[in-house]
């Protein structure tokens, strides 16, 4: 997970490349799919200008491009989402689509592992109430 | 292990179920915890596999895109390093351009207290003064005038006075009698006595080391733009205390005169609104600011308010402030720089000159004040027959008590004042109803003057100014001399001054703003 920005873009687009899985499946969730050419290169325009420099603050500027998007798909697994609060919606984002481990996933909705893992699985389950006959 | 517990650890079970044996009993034991694991797992796989079956691609895209605009925002990212690093690189470049194009930027560096600084440098660094070249010596020392300077506002000569055999200890002793103004008539016309008197409106010692005394004294302005003024100097007087810190003096004769031309450089004129400071002795409504390379005076206005319970009705105030800060720098008032009413009839006070020729709207703050209370004078006869006494005053007790001592008969006046804010201005006199008798004093009591009416020339008389007493802090002050013991019987002390010091718990700004002085 861990990349070195050197100041130029070029390894800021190499560290988007390796983390592609990750990035599409976490644009999925937002569904933000057919808009992520232009998000990334917003992001990457960002990350340059603040110059960021950590795996979490990238990731965290992708999540938060992916929010302000503000998109509430009405299909897929996707769309049980929108049942969750914001900071839910990120935090099982983070770990089930996009594969984040927990404790980054904890990081980066600024909480807690314990808690966060907690509150992943509350959500989990609440979804399933929500949705029970899938 | 219980319910909660393993609820609690269903995502780490799910990723690792081999390490958490525990959990895994608990569920093939409990249906509850199970069905709750098979709903999280469920959704989680669910959300995953919605997730791997993403369209891939986009940051291979992105990186394919970045080649034609590389160049430029690489050369910007290093034009932000740079800009990052110029704060540093050009630090040295603005110092230097600062003391180059700002000479007030040296004061402010080399030293932030106004009464320390040599207002030479200052004038030099605007080339403002003249230096002067005048030189006399006699037996004892060498006079010299070094530098004129005229405004508006003032005119300041800058002498330097050398002891010949190099004694540090000298210091002038000029007063108006010592020092005169040959063709003060023409200079000053509508001032000069006649007989070449010139009031001293303030003499300051700058510096004295090494055999050398600097010092200025300071005139009204001179009457043309272009004058020569024909100095003579009478007299000084040397110290001869054993210890330099005493004051015991000799007065020698100088008899130098020394010529010097002056040039009167025009002034900088402010308005002061809504500049208004009321008080318990009434309103000061300041009007205009007059910005010289020599000073900076400030007039005023001032409406008297309903004579105090504790004052004669008679008395008067006259304002002073004591602390005025301009662009950062706090000025004390110098104390040799008196209040005198001009000719146009304004009240005025003077500052030490820090933005001349800036002529742009500024503002400046006013801190403690001194008010002068004159009319309040102590005035007790004291009989032959009296040994002590005690008299109060507006600003504490004046106790005087007769002794004896080897030389004879003296008479000491303790002078202790009550409250922190309100002072004597000293200038004690005695009379024996036939002449005025004037006093020296000093704090230790370390030298004597003898009361003989002959002898004691009026004009020496040594009086603690209002400044010296603010920075002295000194409120038990002792005048010893010794009685004539041809006296006549009865004494009378004379103690005209009282100075309060207002102080102000906020600073007042004040904002100053130029016009065309016509």
């Amino acid at each position: 997970m861990s990349q070195t920005l050197d100041g130029s873009m070029k390894p800021l687009a190499e560290w988007a490349e390796v983390q592609d899985d990750r990035i599409a499946a976490a644009a999925v969730a937002y569904g933000v799919e057919e808009t992520l050419d232009e998000l990334l290169k917003t992001w990457m325009h960002q990350a340059f200008q603040a110059d960021l420099s950590s795996d979490l603050k990238l990731w965290d500027l992708l999540f938060t491009l992916f929010e302000q998007e503000n998109i509430h798909p009405e299909e897929g697994e996707r769309r049980k989402l929108n049942v969750l609060e914001p900071e839910a919606k990120r935090a099982v984002a983070a770990y089930s689509y996009a594969e984040l481990p927990l404790p980054f996933t904890a990081q980066l909705i600024q909480s807690g592992e314990t808690e966060t893992e907690t509150r992943i699985i509350q959500s989990l389950q609440y979804i399933r109430t929500c949705f029970p006959e899938d | 292990m219980m319910c909660r517990d393993c609820s609690a650890m269903l995502l780490r079970y799910m990723q690792n179920p081999e390490a958490y044996p525990d959990c895994r009993r608990h569920l093939s034991q409990c249906a509850s915890c199970r069905e709750a694991y098979d709903d999280v797992r469920r959704q989680h796989r669910a959300f995953y596999q919605e997730g791997r079956f993403a369209k891939k691609g986009a940051a291979y895209q992105l990186k394919e895109s970045i080649p034609e605009g590389f160049n430029r925002t690489n050369a910007q990212k290093t034009y932000l390093k740079w800009l990052k690093l110029s704060p540093i690189l050009l630090l040295p470049l603005l110092v230097a351009a600062l003391f180059l194009f700002y000479p007030q930027a040296y004061y402010w560096a080399a030293d932030y207290t106004p009464l320390d600084y040599d207002p030479l440098e200052r004038m030099q660094a605007e080339g403002i003064i003249v230096d002067a070249s005048a030189e006399a010596e006699t037996e004892e020392v060498i006079v010299r005038l070094t530098e004129v300077a005229a405004d508006e506002n003032q005119t300041h000569v800058y002498f330097e006075m050398e002891s010949v055999n190099g004694e540090d200890i000298y210091e002038p002793f000029i007063y108006f009698s010592a020092v005169e103004v040959e063709n003060s008539s023409e200079l000053w016309p509508d001032h000069a006595s006649g007989d070449g008197m010139m009031n001293i409106e303030g003499m300051e010692t700058i510096s004295q080391e090494n055999g050398v005394h600097r010092g200025r004294i300071m005139y009204p302005p001179i009457n043309g733009e272009k004058e020569t003024v024909e100095m003579r100097f009478i007299s000084a007087a040397k110290n001869v205390a054993d210890h330099p810190e005493d004051r015991a003096v000799d007065e020698i004769p100088l008899d130098v005169s020394l010529e010097e031309e002056i040039i009167k450089q025009p002034v900088d004129v402010y308005t002061l609104p809504d500049a208004e400071i009321s008080g318990e002795a009434g309103t000061i409504t300041l009007e205009e600011m007059y910005v010289g390379p020599t000073s900076t005076r400030i007039t005023y206005e001032r409406s008297r308010a309903e004579a105090r319970s504790d004052m004669p009705q008679n008395h008067m105030e006259r304002f002073i402030p004591y602390e005025a800060e301009v662009k950062g720098t706090t000025f004390s008032l110098l104390e040799t720089y008196q209040v005198l009413s001009r000719d146009d009839g304004k009240e005025a006070f003077y500052l030490e000159s820090t933005m001349y020729h800036d002529n742009e709207p500024l503002s400046f703050q006013l801190g403690n004040y001194l008010l002068y209370h004159r009319g309040t004078h102590l005035e007790e006869e004291i009989a032959e027959e009296d040994t002590e006494g005690f008299y109060d005053v507006p600003y504490g007790r004046v106790h005087f008590y007769k002794d004896t001592n080897e030389t004879g008969e003296t008479l000491v006046v303790e002078v202790e004042e009550a409250e922190r804010n309100r002072f004597g201005n000293f200038q004690f006199q005695l009379q024996d109803g036939t002449s005025s008798l004037p006093v020296q004093h000093d704090d230790q009591s370390a030298y004597f003057t003898t009361i003989d009416g002959e002898e004691i020339d009026q004009e020496s008389i040594y009086s603690l100014s209002a400044m010296e007493r603010v920075n002295m802090l000194n409120h038990l002050t002792r005048f010893t001399f010794e009685l004539n013991p041809s006296r006549s019987d009865t004494l009378t002390l004379i103690n005209s001054h009282y100075v309060e010091l207002i102080e102000r718990e906020e600073e007042m700004t004040i904002e100053a703003e130029p016009y065309t002085h016509n």
